[in-house]
């Protein structure tokens, strides 16, 4: 089920929240967590039952090692490490199985020119983000920094519907603790009010901004062989924004509907487009994953406590992981390696002592996310190839018209031109496009972002009149079919 | 606390009623006359089934339109034409002389969704399937990338038949009720009704017509289209641009990663029914503007469509079904003057090909 669906927003939201809270309110709180899982599994079995088994399997893994790791005293810790080696095992074999066997049998077959057959498995939905987050679960269990014995709140920790499909990551430590308040099984009206607040922003962002800037995005993508400077430029900002919009969106959602179960999600994004440096947008994007990478990859490698060398390498190591953990394919180590590489730069330079002027650092850092966010959506990276010589243009200079002779005064020639609406045909764009840029460019950079917005916020009549128009209007937008686009990660 | 309660209140008193105005707007414009048999298109159908002839629709869902008149039809109907916008010219007088009952369902960008909706409105609602089936097969049809998706007007209609064709229960899940009260706060359909409103404001939104002389699209009474009358004589070098612009600029009408055919056993069973029904099939393939088909053969995106018709001639032939036309205009000598764009033949195209065999 999908947060910007009918059923979900009229149907499943509503009747979840009241059971919920009615049953909490009868003192049947197991009976509230129970319910809670299984509105959960029915929210994630809404696509595909068939996916429903491996999850309950997963669960019920997880929590046994996560038991027994709990359990296991300190003078047994060799056996500890075994416990915690075949649980994290185990889990990424699963997400191996499940995600990468493919891509691996395709490399196989081209590298030794075989023919072994392709296994054609369906991606169970949201593998990444619940193996990702078990994982994290076992290793807090392994050093004594949680630990869970009822399964039933296991399970309602792995299964909470806000953040099941598409995170944020959550660890178990900071969610637990608030299902077991007891001031948080009673409806809480400023929740409420802060959540269906935080919530509408997410739909407009995914409904109305991350679903128009689709079109051009996957037209553009569509034609990336044939695409001119101003086309390919259009293209991947459009994909820029449609990626931070649509998965901003889902989070700001989803933390709307954790809020409206007592529940605090954390917050995934940080305006991550006013980033001045690399490091800087890895502080503001996706910052759960982030967050997993460090602590479960990154610091385990070594982090920050090893030699300059051992650092730039585990660096590379734990973005290339984390472009894998995107999607099987070269696009997507490409992509992570590119991350890599940015912030051994970033820190080669800050080591030299070498200061940039932050305007400077913000443009260079945008544009090589944009530039990596082409390689990130193409299917190939000949593909991504294509689209970035034309951003360069080495695919022809086909300008609009009204720019002819300017440039011809300017001495330019070899250049096509064309009507801006010709331009704009192939990535199925008309002339509100670029108002479309015009408008949302300055939110990105300037405004305030949702978590700013929800601090802030304050009840009014006028704020109430103007989210119910807001509301109104991306609900009117709900009837077009579209998914977020971090449910296929 | 109270200040969020009242709040929540105000919140959802407003939403509750914004959304209710919005509804009974487009409940009461109704623009597509998805709603009620009291729409304008209900009243259309009704004239063209009383012989008259109407003009001015647009913007209108013409599969609505078409299954208006097979509800509203009394007389048995005896043949009928299937197909997109390139079989809609295809009159009664083409197809038969004799003094049977005649209409052309053919509806824009027509996919083998809608073929199958359209026989089983019959079916159901009617209680027969038509005796003869004049079909215009389009390459796209064998596209399973053809991005057309208005048959989904006809859905419950589709996955009717379409359980019976492939003898098992068919995903159903948003049936044609849900998508038609779902219009009612349909962003892309207040729009429409918005413009409508503006355009039809102190007009009616058709007319009845003697003539087909007009500046307005015409229904005639078979069902078929007439375009306006400067569409019918177009620019000579217009059209050479369009054809060109057809293959060239982006992506060619539906024909979008076409590799392989797609649809053949749903296709060659829903044929396979109507003949076990006693239907009389035939197949019309119509041409491309030559421009278009020459560069369209050279590209192996798209030479994809002499296979079409090679498949669609060898299954013509194993099942006992009449075939016309071909994709191929140079087979009927046709030019590019006999078009009006890159796909779409004047009417003289139709008739040519429909008298050849």
């Amino acid at each position: 089920m999908l947060f910007n669906s009918y059923e979900f927003i009229f149907a499943f939201l509503p009747i979840s929240f009241f059971v919920y809270f009615y049953l909490n309110s009868i003192r049947l709180t197991t009976a509230s967590r129970a319910f809670l899982v299984f509105a959960s599994l029915f929210f994630y079995s809404w696509w595909n039952i068939v996916y429903l088994p491996l999850i309950l399997v997963s669960i019920l893994f997880n929590y046994s090692i996560g038991t027994a790791l709990s359990e296991n005293k300190e003078h047994k810790r060799v056996s500890k490490k075994v416990l915690l080696s075949v649980g994290v095992v185990a889990n990424v074999l699963l997400l191996v199985y499940f995600k990468y066997m493919d891509f691996f049998i395709e490399n196989i077959n081209i590298l030794t020119s075989s023919n072994i057959s392709l296994l054609h498995l369906a991606l169970p939905l949201a593998i990444s983000f619940f193996t990702f987050q078990q994982i994290a679960y076992l290793v807090d269990s392994y050093r004594g920094e949680t630990k869970e014995y009822n399964f039933l709140n296991y399970t309602v920790f792995v299964t909470f519907f806000p953040q099941l499909i598409a995170g944020p990551i959550v660890h178990h430590k900071e969610m637990m603790p608030q299902f077991s308040k007891l001031k948080n099984n009673i409806i809480n009206y400023r929740n409420i009010a802060l959540g269906i607040f935080i919530f509408i922003i997410g739909l407009f962002k995914k409904v109305v901004i991350a679903d128009t800037f689709a079109i051009w995005a996957s037209s553009g993508f569509e034609n990336a062989y044939d695409l001119s400077l101003i086309a390919s430029w259009i293209t991947s900002l459009a994909y820029t924004i449609q990626l931070y919009f649509d998965f901003s969106g889902y989070t700001d959602m989803a933390i709307g509907v954790g809020l409206l179960f007592n529940i605090k999600l954390p917050f995934n994004f940080n305006s991550p487009y006013k980033a001045v440096s690399i490091q800087d947008f890895w502080r503001r994007w996706h910052i759960t994953l982030s967050r997993f990478l460090r602590d479960y990859i990154y610091i385990p490698l070594g982090g920050n406590r090893v030699g300059e060398f051992k650092i730039y390498s585990n660096l590379m190591i734990t973005f290339i992981i984390g472009g894998l953990w995107h999607g099987a394919g070269w696009t997507f180590v490409l992509w992570g390696f590119l991350h890599g590489l940015a912030l051994v730069v970033h820190r080669v330079w800050q080591k030299l002592g070498f200061k940039l002027n932050s305007f400077i650092g913000w443009f260079i850092t945008f544009n090589f996310i944009n530039i990596t966010w082409v390689v990130f959506r193409a299917e190939s990276v000949a593909e991504a190839w294509a689209i970035i010589r034309s951003m360069f243009g080495l695919n022809g200079l086909l300008m609009p018209n009204v720019l002819h002779s300017w440039f011809d005064s300017l001495g330019f020639v070899n250049i096509e031109y064309g009507s801006f609406v010709t331009i704009l045909k192939l990535i199925n764009g008309d002339l509100s496009t670029p108002l479309w840029f015009l408008v949302t460019l300055p939110i990105l950079f300037l405004a305030q972002n949702s978590k700013e917005m929800l601090y802030s916020f304050k009840p009014s009549k006028l704020t109430a009149l103007f989210f119910a128009t807001i509301f109104s209007l991306s609900v009117l937008k709900l009837s077009g079919y579209s998914e977020f686009l971090y449910f296929r990660f | 606390m109270k200040i969020f309660k009242n709040w929540i209140q105000l919140f959802f008193i407003s939403f509750i009623l914004s959304i209710f105005f919005i509804s009974l707007f487009n409940f009461l414009v109704d623009s597509a006359g998805i709603f009620g048999n009291k729409s304008y298109l209900a009243k259309a159908s009704e004239d063209l089934i009383s012989g008259k002839m109407v003009a001015g629709l647009s913007d209108y869902d013409e599969r609505l339109f078409h299954s208006l008149i097979i509800k509203k039809q009394k007389k048995k109907v005896d043949s009928i034409v299937l197909g997109s916008s390139r079989a809609m010219v295809t009159r009664k007088k083409f197809i038969s002389t004799k003094e049977e009952v005649f209409f052309n369902h053919a509806v824009s960008g027509a996919s083998l969704e809608d073929y199958i909706a359209i026989v089983d409105l019959y079916e159901k609602e009617k209680g027969y399937i038509p005796k003869y089936i004049s079909i215009g097969v389009d390459p796209w049809v064998f596209n399973k990338f053809n991005g057309q998706s208005r048959w989904r007007t006809l859905k419950d209609n589709y996955f009717d038949l379409l359980s019976k064709l492939m003898k098992k229960n068919v995903d159903t899940s948003l049936s044609i009720s849900s998508i038609k009260w779902k219009q009612l706060i349909n962003y892309e359909y207040t729009i429409s009704n918005i413009l409508f409103l503006r355009k039809i404001f102190g007009r009616n939104p058709y007319y009845i017509t003697s003539t087909v002389d007009i500046e307005d699209s015409t229904r005639a009474l078979d069902a078929s289209l007439y375009y306006p009358l400067s569409y019918r004589t177009p620019d000579r070098k217009l059209v050479e641009q369009l054809a060109i612009k057809f293959v060239t600029k982006g992506q060619v009408y539906s024909l979008e990663k076409f590799t392989k055919l797609d649809n053949i056993d749903e296709f060659e069973k829903f044929i396979n029914y109507l003949q076990s029904k006693g239907c009389v099939v035939r197949f019309m393939l119509f041409p491309y503007n030559p421009i278009s088909y020459d560069l369209l053969i050279k590209d192996k995106d798209y030479a994809i469509i002499q296979d079409i018709e090679s498949y669609l001639k060898n299954f013509a032939k194993n099942s006992d079904i009449e075939i016309f036309g071909s994709y191929n205009p140079y087979k009927f000598d046709f030019k590019n003057s006999d078009f009006t764009d890159g796909m779409h033949g004047l009417e003289r195209v139709s008739k040519k090909i429909l008298e050849r065999n």
